[in-house]
């Protein structure tokens, strides 16, 4: 899916949802049947990941593999919601979270002029992007608590990932050559999206009929699968545990 | 691998056109020494006692001004050590073969190798100017002297004494020509090159990894990873080219090998460009050693279909080759086989080796020193016998020399340095093998046989471990390769200069006498003095060092020091070549710095040592 289709079809969805509560909302003033958010925070990511590439090199195949680590990315989100039953509403938000970071390299380097005698190179990769604009559509249910508004919520998460991928690698070597090490790698930055799930809690308090602040607990995930020429296929997992808080405008 | 006999016949003779002629009512008319090397003095010091006398000896030498220092460079293995050649003259004029080499720890002498000459007294007033010389030697070779240089007066001493003043001259092609300076005749002609023959399959359908170059949108055989650069260029067959090549210095990128896709299969280049690189490592690794001159000497490869390298590799030395800088060249088989083995680059880069580091000591390569024993008084061959005072050597022009005869006893001789040099190419050639692969019996697997890997020319087979199974063709049947002293084959030498009372120069005749009898006669020619045949004698101490077991001849076993260790060996024998070695090494002499360069390396006590003085003792070198 493209970044053009998945916006377009956030959108719509929202517009779909506020267009299927207006009777309800019609049928209690006492409780909102509207809100918007905005939070701020952290998105950690999902989990490690490995990019396992091949390229041919002094007539043999060179081996990168490159670990990319967890990752801690300042998160934002905005979203609305609505209630279409008592304590059940439906939201969507969208959700930002760019961080750079280190990657580990490992490459296995074919000597120039012998066979089956591959010189191991380390290395670490700076400015790794990993952004991730991700739309999460939510069923969430209203706990009926007095003190403050807690919802648990579920559901389809849209993932628009851009990944920096090695795609080349360069060493620094001489005769012998029985050693190398690593110089610099280059590299190409791929976007993919891919559906896949979000749970999580919010929990606000009300400081006014009409504003509350409070935070978000989710987790989400996907598995984004690249498939380039330069860089082969690499699998991603997008999403991870986003802590975020702000304020809450409710109607 | 091997010469071609007729190209490296010390005489440029047709084999085939020459006779023995009997000739009874003939008279001997001088006497000729009793001892044909008392003139000569082989010096080996490795003993306290003997290096103080030697020393005494080469003091007195330099005060009179017989003795010059010419090389004085540090010992690249151990540090500390210095290695100083001193070359003898004569009122100013150098001796040819006479030097020494000292192994020096600061003052102290650690070692001394050479041969000296005694009593020389010549008057060294030529009587014909180097211009004349030069035109001499060019008319003789038909060929015009290499570089335009200017021939050079060298004192060269006969295997009886005697002395001739002669100009030295090296024309196209490497081959070195001697004038005589008082009569203007030409009396000794050496061939520079390392020519072997063999024959081959080409590729043997192993991968290889082609060090090249992209040059103008096409990759070249121009090696640039390995520091010296090596460079493989095709003649395309063309004779021209290769004179180009060789004569002229003059090769350039577009006589490189080319490919459009960097994927070769032209089997003759990759083994070429590949096998020589791999030699580059081989050397590098195993002996700290850069190429050919062990500083990077820029290399060249070139493979030539022509005719003069017809079942043949060669190394030609410096100034010859691509920017002078010397040249391996490898041809094909009648049968259009490549002559492209890894033994056999091993063996041609170590030609190279050999050559630089002897002339980076001692200022030349082996010197033909021909070393000489007595054998009968005659000797019978189909029927007819030919006594020495009577019989005479004809020549497909007319001419005739007499044999060189020591009170009536054929005085017979071979080429020790040849035999040196040939036999630590094959130790080398055997240790590249080694070194890259397996050990085992056929293709692509290391053994102690030389050339093996290329079929269909049995013949020019050398065994390291087993040289009697090898044969030698002669014309009444075949004999085995030697693996002892005893067994060395030396030939009868005939007095190619001067007059049989008052020889200048000695060539030698195809005639082949073992342990002193008569053993056969070649009509192919005499391997420049036995350079290859007597080979065996070395490079089976080689193997004996490393395997051990018993030589078949003296009987005499050798603890070796094992497969595993067998790097220690090699170790041994390249210091002994590259370090220690004088130019006019004997067999006993460069026993002698093997196994001074294992006490060296290793200590006189060790196990390294104990092993290569076995096998020098077991094959008779000490």
């Amino acid at each position: 899916m493209s970044r053009f289709n998945w916006q377009m079809s956030c959108a719509a969805a929202f517009a779909a949802l506020s267009a299927a509560v207006t009777p309800v909302a019609a049928q209690s003033h006492a409780q909102p049947r509207v809100e918007i958010s905005a939070n701020a925070g952290a998105l950690t990511g999902a989990s490690t990941f490995t990019e396992t590439e091949s390229f041919t090199v002094n007539a043999e195949t060179e081996t990168v593999t490159v670990d990319h680590g967890v990752k801690t990315a300042p998160a934002f989100n905005v979203g609305g919601a609505v209630r279409v039953v008592q304590q059940v509403w439906v939201g969507v938000q969208f959700a930002v979270a760019n961080t750079k970071s280190s990657a580990a390299i490992t490459a296995l380097v074919p000597h120039p002029l012998q066979f089956n005698a591959p010189r191991t190179v380390t290395g670490t990769l700076d400015d790794v992007a990993h952004n991730e604009q991700n739309v999460h559509v939510d069923v969430m249910y209203a706990l009926p608590l007095a003190a403050v508004d807690v919802r648990v919520m579920a559901g389809p998460t849209f993932f628009n990932l851009q990944q920096d991928f090695v795609s080349g690698l360069t060493v620094k070597e001489t005769y012998p050559f029985d050693t190398a090490t690593f110089d610099k790698a280059t590299t190409k930055q791929l976007t993919k999206s891919a559906v896949g799930f979000n749970a999580g809690v919010d929990v606000s308090r009300a400081l006014s009929p009409r504003f509350a602040v409070g935070g978000l607990v989710r987790y989400s995930r996907a598995d984004v699968k690249f498939d380039d020429a330069s860089v082969g296929k690499q699998t991603v997992k997008a999403g991870g545990v986003e802590v975020t808080g702000g304020v809450r405008i409710r109607f | 691998m091997r010469n071609s006999r007729l190209l490296l016949e010390t005489v440029a003779i047709s084999a085939a056109a020459i006779l023995l002629l009997p000739q009874p009512g003939r008279a001997q008319v001088a006497a000729a020494p009793d001892a044909p090397a008392s003139h000569r003095t082989t010096l080996i010091a490795t003993t306290q006692a003997a290096i103080a006398e030697s020393n005494a000896r080469i003091a007195r030498m330099v005060q009179a001004g017989e003795l010059a220092s010419v090389r004085v460079q540090d010992d690249p293995q151990i540090a500390g050590r210095q290695l100083e050649t001193l070359q003898q003259v004569y009122k100013g004029i150098p001796v040819e073969g006479g030097s020494v080499t000292l192994q020096k720890s600061g003052a102290a002498t650690i070692s001394t190798f050479g041969t000296l000459y005694d009593t020389i007294s010549i008057d060294t007033t030529p009587a014909i100017a180097p211009v004349d010389a030069s035109r001499i030697i060019e008319r003789a070779a038909n060929a015009f002297i290499a570089f335009g240089a200017t021939p050079a007066l060298v004192i060269v001493p006969s295997p009886v004494g005697t002395y001739a003043l002669t100009y030295k001259a090296t024309v196209a092609n490497a081959i070195t020509y001697y004038v005589d300076a008082a009569t203007g005749d030409v009396v000794r002609i050496v061939d520079e090159k390392n020519y072997d023959t063999g024959l081959g399959t080409g590729t043997l359908g192993e991968p290889k990894k082609m060090a090249t170059t992209l040059i103008n949108g096409s990759y070249k055989t121009k090696d640039t990873l390995r520091p010296a650069g090596i460079s493989t260029y095709d003649t395309g067959g063309s004779s021209a080219v290769l004179d180009r090549m060789l004569n002229g210095n003059n090769a350039t990128d577009s006589d490189l090998a080319s490919s459009s896709s960097n994927t070769w299969t032209n089997g003759y280049v990759v083994d070429a460009h590949s096998n020589t690189g791999m030699t580059y490592d081989y050397f590098f690794r195993q002996h700290n050693w850069s190429g050919l001159d062990g500083k990077n000497r820029a290399m060249s490869d070139i493979v030539h279909t022509g005719p003069e390298a017809r079942n043949n590799a060669f190394f030609i030395s410096s100034p010859f080759g691509p920017g002078g800088n010397g040249a391996m060249v490898y041809g094909r088989t009648t049968g259009g086989a490549p002559v492209t083995a890894l033994d056999v680059a091993g063996h041609e880069l170590m030609h190279g080796v050999t050559f630089y580091s002897l002339s980076s000591r001692t200022g030349s390569g082996f010197v033909n020193i021909v070393y000489t024993v007595l054998g009968p008084t005659s000797f019978t061959f189909n029927g007819t016998t030919f006594p020495c005072d009577t019989t005479v050597l004809s020549f497909a022009d007319g001419s005739q020399r007499p044999f060189l005869c020591s009170n009536g006893r054929y005085v017979l001789g071979s080429s020790h340095g040849g035999a040196l040099n040939e036999g630590f190419s094959d130790i080398f050639g055997t240790s590249v093998e080694f070194f890259y692969q397996p050990p085992g019996n056929g293709p692509l697997k290391a053994d102690y046989l030389m050339a093996e890997d290329i079929s269909g020319f049995d013949f020019a087979v050398r065994s390291l471990d087993n040289p009697a199974s090898r044969a030698i063709p002669h014309d009444n049947g075949t004999i085995g390769y030697p693996d002892h002293l005893s067994k060395m084959i030396n030939y009868a030498l005939y007095v190619a200069g001067g007059t049989k009372t008052n020889p200048t120069s000695v060539g030698f005749a195809p005639i082949g006498f073992v342990n002193g009898n008569f053993l056969f006669f070649l009509n192919s020619g005499t391997d420049s003095g036995g350079v290859h045949d007597n080979s065996t004698i070395i490079s089976h101490a080689f193997y004996l060092a490393i395997e051990g077991g018993r030589n078949a001849t003296s009987g005499l076993s050798v603890t070796g020091v094992g497969p595993s260790n067998r790097a220690q060996i090699e170790k041994v024998f390249f210091r002994a070549m590259t370090q220690l070695m004088p130019n006019n090494a004997s067999f006993p002499t460069a026993a002698a710095a093997v196994i001074q360069a294992a006490v060296d390396l290793y200590g006189p006590g060790s196990a390294v040592t104990q092993a290569v003085t076995q096998a020098m003792t077991a094959v008779g070198l000490r």
